[in-house]
């Protein structure tokens, strides 16, 4: 084909699809909760999707092309500028921090459930309708100065999660579990595994920081919250322990495996 | 007179097919770099999206699915640094004027496709209708067809002085030199080829001139007849156009990149897979950049 022949064709081909947006894809994108304790007080900052959280659409499987309730509330609570979607977010607040479960780890689950309040929510202008919006919801729970681990789960159709305690609060050193990427060229490529365990913490080095993945409506390893006396184990003020890794990012990868991400 | 109706045959028929079959398996996937200009001394930040016609969610950097990536400039190859759950997935400083790559490559992820017919709308949207045949031919399953894929995705960004004046003749040397590219001169490190299993390659720097070529490449060797897509958003409405071009016998094809907006470019191919426990193996490659009105360069 001629250059000429070939320009031609190009302008011939390039077809306006700007009309084919949806809300697909959206249910991929896991919420991150990062999690600290400052004294007596537990505080999660969860950045999400917050229309996808109150239409219940997280945790779908299904395919983009499928129509269901929720995609349509989704859409319209999608187009709601932030005080509007504040008020519905106030108004489905109940049901769901009662479909949030933080959870002392060291007692029995009947009396472990730690209550949790709103502080603050961020929800950012309505912008591009295509693409998902991030809000940023600010929840608090008191906890007793006993508690040295807590749990968190939530509903599955609020879909995955990231959770991040921050590492060894209120101490100087601050591991954050950073990992380096490098650009060597992967010669064979690696997979992603889901049985890889970051056992950093148990095994005498320096406490990492909590990390890990979590398909919907699982349950997540012990967060290590416990004050502890600067005397003890590597002068921790508070400990943060988990298998980072145990369910990994790999997880995402057999929740997803119908859809491509 | 012939041709040109085939040519507007074959038009009509791929507006038809993009306008209704979209298929839900069709999910590109592309570094999106925000916030620009783009200033030495300031941290660049970028999304992973993934999703289609430029409308995707944003992933989050993951230590497990990332196999490889960082930020190539003149005299800098930057790792990515990052925590599992980071958004933008990329945060990373910018050292120095020029054009710079950014590079990300996945780990293998797994694909399931429930019935033939979701896997034949993939292998129609790229225009790889052959695979179908080898599929009958090697006897392959009507259901439950797994698919192994990975990603190789580029992005380009041109980086300033915050001090207006400073950089201007660094990037004309540079631009100069890209443009040129002779065996005299190499071409800049961001446009050199990074050896990804497949890999669009520009020849020349992106940012400059109406035309951008691109060359394909599969282990390091260039891939004649296979399709690439270009995806232009324009800067002022928006609007999204896909353009399909397959590349010529030696993995070379041009397109028409004149138009201010963000681009991105995709292509997919299909191998038998070496691990048994799937029936295909894809790879993806995807490079992006976005182009300022003339105005605002």
């Amino acid at each position: 084909m001629s250059s000429a022949t070939r320009l031609f064709s190009l302008m011939l081909l390039a077809m306006p699809v700007s009309h084919m947006s949806g809300v697909q894809a959206h249910e991929l994108r896991p919420s991150v909760a990062d999690i600290s304790r400052s004294g007596q007080v537990v505080q999660i900052e969860l950045s999400t999707n917050l229309e996808a959280l109150i239409s219940e659409m997280g945790g779908g499987e299904h395919d983009d092309s499928t129509e269901t309730p929720q995609a349509e509330q989704y859409r319209q609570l999608r187009a709601l500028a932030p005080d509007a979607l504040e008020t519905e977010l106030r108004q489905y607040l109940s049901t769901l921090l009662s479909g949030i479960s933080l959870d002392d780890a060291t007692v029995s689950v009947a009396e472990s459930r730690l209550p949790l309040s709103l502080e603050t929510v961020s929800i950012p202008q309505v912008g591009d309708t295509g693409q998902a919006r991030d809000s940023v919801l600010l929840l608090q729970a008191a906890v007793a100065g006993d508690i040295n681990a807590v749990t968190w789960q939530w509903e599955a159709h609020y879909g995955s999660i990231i959770l991040r305690a921050q590492a060894v609060m209120n101490q100087a050193s601050r591991d954050t579990d950073v990992t380096s990427i490098g650009l060597d060229i992967v010669s064979s490529p690696k997979t992603s595994t889901n049985s890889k365990a970051d056992n950093t913490a148990d095994s005498g080095s320096a406490p990492s920081a909590f990390t890990q993945y979590l398909p919907p409506g699982k349950r997540s390893d012990p967060m290590g919250l416990a004050l502890v006396s600067s005397a003890g184990r590597g002068g921790v003020a508070y400990l943060v322990i988990g298998l980072s890794a145990l369910l990994g990012i790999g997880a995402i990868a057999l929740y997803r495996r119908r859809k491509r991400g | 007179m012939i041709a040109l109706k085939r040519l507007l045959n074959e038009a009509c028929a791929l507006l038809v097919l993009s306008a209704f079959a979209i298929p839900a398996v069709a999910h590109e996937y592309w570094l999106q770099p925000t916030d620009m200009p783009w200033l030495v001394g300031e941290q660049l930040r970028a999304d992973v999206r993934n999703g289609e016609n430029f409308v995707g969610d944003t992933l989050p950097f993951d230590p497990d699915a990332f196999a490889r990536a960082g930020l190539i400039s003149e005299n800098h190859r930057l790792a990515l640094n990052g925590r599992l759950g980071d958004y933008p997935a990329f945060q990373m400083p910018l050292q120095e004027t020029g054009l710079h790559l950014l590079l990300l490559e996945t780990t293998r992820r797994e694909l399931l496709h429930e019935q033939y017919s979701d896997f034949e709308t993939f292998l129609n949207y790229h225009g790889l209708q052959g695979i179908a045949e080898r599929h009958r031919n090697r006897d392959l399953p009507d259901q439950g067809i797994v698919e192994h894929y990975y990603r190789y995705c580029k992005s380009f960004i041109d980086v300033r002085s915050p001090t207006p004046g400073k950089d201007q003749s660094a990037q004309s040397t540079q631009s100069t030199q890209s443009a040129q590219s002779t065996p005299d001169t190499p071409p800049a490190a961001a446009l050199a080829p990074q050896m990804q299993r497949l890999e669009l390659i520009a020849l020349t720097d992106p940012m400059q001139g109406n035309t951008l070529q691109l060359q394909l490449h599969l282990e390091g060797a260039p891939l004649a007849n296979r399709q690439v897509e270009l995806f232009h958003r324009d800067s002022e409405s928006a609007a999204v156009t896909r353009t399909l071009l397959d590349t010529d016998a030696n993995g070379l094809a041009s397109f028409d990149t004149a138009a201010p907006g963000q681009y991105l470019f995709n292509s997919v191919t299909v191998l038998e897979p070496a691990d048994t426990s799937a029936h295909w193996e894809t790879l993806w490659a995807s490079l992006t950049f976005h182009k300022s009105a003339p105005s605002l360069q």
